[in-house]
C-alpha cells in the first residue's frame, strides 16, 4: 500500500523503467546461466596448412614444422591455430624411432576458453595472441607388411604432450597444464616407381587421451586420409582430408556460473589439408 | 731337366694368374667346388671357375689376380663363370661389391643374372638384389655398362649414379639415390669394418622414413 503512495507521475516513470530494466536483466542472467554450455557443431568444413622439413643425419632426423588451420568456432571460420615445431627422430633400430620436440603453438582452444565475459554472451575465447609451450616425447613403431601384395607399411605413433600456457582472463590469471596421450596406429600403402615410393595413401586414427583432464578416454580423435605424392627425393606433398570429432566438457567458468552442472558436447569437422614435405640427406 | 723346371714355373705363373682366392672372411661360409663337393670356406682358400661361394652369415672378400676384388654381402652366393681373362660372376643371391683394376686388352669383367649383364672396366661398384628380383647396381667409381638382355635395354651407369632393375629386367635411366651413401666400400680388413650393414634395406626406406 505504501508503494503506491508514490505521488508524482515525473518520479512514477523512471521507476517503472528501472523495474524493466532490472527484469530484463534477470531475466537475460536467467536464460544465460541455463543455457550457457556450448552447443554441439558439425560438421564443418575447416581447413589446415603443413610444411616439414625433415635434415636427416644417418639415424638422426632433425625435423621442423609449421601449421596453420582454420576452424569453425563460435559459428564462423577463424583462423587462430598456427604452431611452430622443432626437434628430431632418432632411429634405434630399423622398426623403432624415439623422438622429442617442443612446439610454440597459439589459437589453441581447450575446455577453459568457453566464457562469460561482462557481456551477455557466452563465447569461445580468442586465443589467437595466447602463447603455449608444448613438451613432446615420441615413440613410433613401423613394420613393412610384406605379407600383403604391394608395399605396405604399418605404423604406431604414441606420443605423450605436456602442454603448459598462461591464461590472463580477467578473473583466473593463471598457468594451465594440460597431458596428454597420443596414440595413432595406422597403414601406408606406397606406389613405387623406379623403386622409389611415388604416391603413398596412409589411413590413420588419431587419438587424444586425457591425463589431467576431461573426457575420458578421448577428448579427441581422428580419422585421417591422407596422400602423398613424392615429386622428386626431396619434396613430397599432398591434400589430406581428416574427420574430428572433439568433445568438450565443462568450463572453470560454466563451473563458477552454474555450480553443480556439466556438460559435455560434441565438435564435429571435416578438415581439408595440404601437406608439403621437404626432405635433405646432407 | 733345365727345360722342365722352366715349364713346370711357367705353368705354376699361368695357375697363379688365373686363379682367385677368399682373402677376408667375418665367418665361414661354404665353396661347392666344380666339381660337386661342398666345403666349409677359409682364408686363403683357392677359387676355381665353376666354383660357388656361398657366404651364409659372413661377408667374404675374393681376391683376384691382377688386384680385383669383390666383396659379398651377408647371405649371398655367386658362381664364378670364368675367371680367366674374361671374368664372369653369376650373382645367384644376395649383393656383391666389385673393385676392378684397370683391364689389360681383350680382358673383361662382368657380373651377371639370368637376364642382365654389368660390363666393367676399372671401377668400383655395387650390384644386388633388393626385393624378391629386383636388383640395384650403382657405381662409386668409373662406370659400368649394364644390358638386359630380357628387356633389350642397355644403359651406362656412372660414378656417383644408380639404376634399379625392376624384377631383374627393366633397366631405369640412372640417377643418384640417396640410400648408396649407406654402402660400406671398403673391402680391406686392416682399414676398418669390412662388413656391409644392410644399406639395401633402405632403399626400400619406407618403413623407416619420417613423414611427420
Amino acid at each position: 500500500m505504501h508503494a503506491f503512495t508514490v505521488s508524482s507521475g515525473a518520479s512514477y516513470r523512471p521507476r517503472i523503467i528501472a523495474f524493466a530494466a532490472a527484469f530484463v536483466f534477470a531475466a537475460s542472467f536467467s536464460a544465460s546461466a541455463s543455457h550457457v554450455a556450448p552447443l554441439s557443431t558439425g560438421p564443418a568444413a575447416e581447413f589446415e596448412g603443413i610444411t616439414r622439413l625433415f635434415v636427416s643425419f644417418g639415424e638422426l632426423d632433425v625435423m621442423a614444422e609449421a601449421k596453420g588451420r582454420i576452424e569453425s568456432i563460435n559459428g564462423g571460420l577463424s583462423f587462430r591455430y598456427r604452431e611452430l615445431t622443432a626437434g628430431s627422430y632418432l632411429r634405434v633400430i630399423d622398426w623403432l624411432t624415439l623422438g622429442a620436440f617442443y612446439r610454440l603453438q597459439f589459437g589453441a582452444t581447450h575446455n577453459n576458453d568457453w566464457i562469460w565475459p561482462s557481456t551477455l554472451e557466452w563465447y569461445w575465447q580468442d586465443t589467437a595472441s595466447r602463447p603455449e609451450h608444448v613438451l613432446i616425447g615420441d615413440i613410433t613403431f613401423r613394420l613393412p607388411l610384406d605379407f600383403i601384395p604391394g608395399s605396405w607399411r604399418f605404423e604406431l605413433k604414441a606420443q605423450y604432450q605436456h602442454t603448459f600456457y598462461y591464461d590472463s582472463y580477467s578473473w583466473y590469471q593463471r598457468w594451465f597444464t594440460l597431458s596428454v596421450l597420443r596414440v595413432r596406429p595406422g597403414v601406408s600403402w606406397f606406389i613405387l616407381r623406379e623403386g622409389s615410393p611415388f604416391i603413398d595413401l596412409t589411413l590413420q586414427f588419431d587419438g587424444y587421451i586425457p591425463l589431467n583432464f576431461d573426457p575420458k578416454p578421448f577428448y579427441a580423435w581422428y580419422i585421417y586420409l591422407g596422400m602423398l605424392w613424392h615429386a622428386t627425393e626431396h619434396i613430397a606433398f599432398g591434400p589430406t582430408v581428416a574427420f574430428i570429432n572433439k568433445t568438450w566438457a565443462t568450463s572453470l567458468e560454466y563451473t563458477r556460473a552454474s555450480p553443480g552442472s556439466t556438460y559435455e558436447v560434441y565438435h564435429r569437422a571435416v578438415s581439408i589439408g595440404l601437406t608439403v614435405i621437404f626432405s635433405l640427406e646432407p | 731337366m733345365r727345360y722342365m723346371i722352366l715349364t713346370l714355373l711357367l705353368t705354376v705363373s699361368l695357375s697363379a694368374a688365373e686363379t682367385a682366392v677368399i682373402n677376408y672372411q667375418s665367418a665361414y661360409g661354404a665353396i661347392e667346388r666344380a666339381g660337386g663337393r661342398t666345403e666349409r670356406s677359409s682364408v686363403n682358400a683357392p677359387l676355381s671357375e665353376g666354383d660357388t661361394v656361398r657366404t651364409l652369415a659372413s661377408t667374404m672378400v675374393i681376391e683376384f689376380s691382377g688386384g680385383s676384388r669383390l666383396k659379398l654381402t651377408e647371405n649371398s652366393a655367386v658362381t664364378l663363370s670364368a675367371i680367366r681373362n674374361e671374368r664372369r660372376i653369376a650373382l645367384l643371391a644376395g649383393s656383391v661389391f666389385a673393385k676392378v683394376a684397370k683391364l689389360s686388352g681383350g680382358a673383361a669383367f662382368e657380373i651377371t643374372t639370368p637376364n642382365v649383364v654389368a660390363a666393367v672396366r676399372g671401377t668400383e661398384f655395387f650390384f644386388g638384389f633388393g626385393r624378391e628380383k629386383d636388383l640395384w647396381l650403382c657405381v662409386n667409381e668409373g662406370a659400368v655398362h649394364v644390358a638386359s638382355s630380357a628387356a633389350k635395354r642397355e644403359q651406362t651407369v656412372k660414378q656417383g649414379e644408380g639404376v634399379f632393375i625392376l624384377g631383374g629386367t627393366d633397366i631405369t635411366a640412372p640417377k643418384p639415390y640417396g640410400w648408396t651413401k649407406k654402402l660400406n666400400w671398403n673391402m680391406d680388413a686392416e682399414k676398418g669394418d669390412v662388413r656391409e650393414k644392410g644399406a639395401i634395406k633402405s632403399a626400400y626406406d619406407m618403413q623407416r622414413k619420417n613423414y611427420d
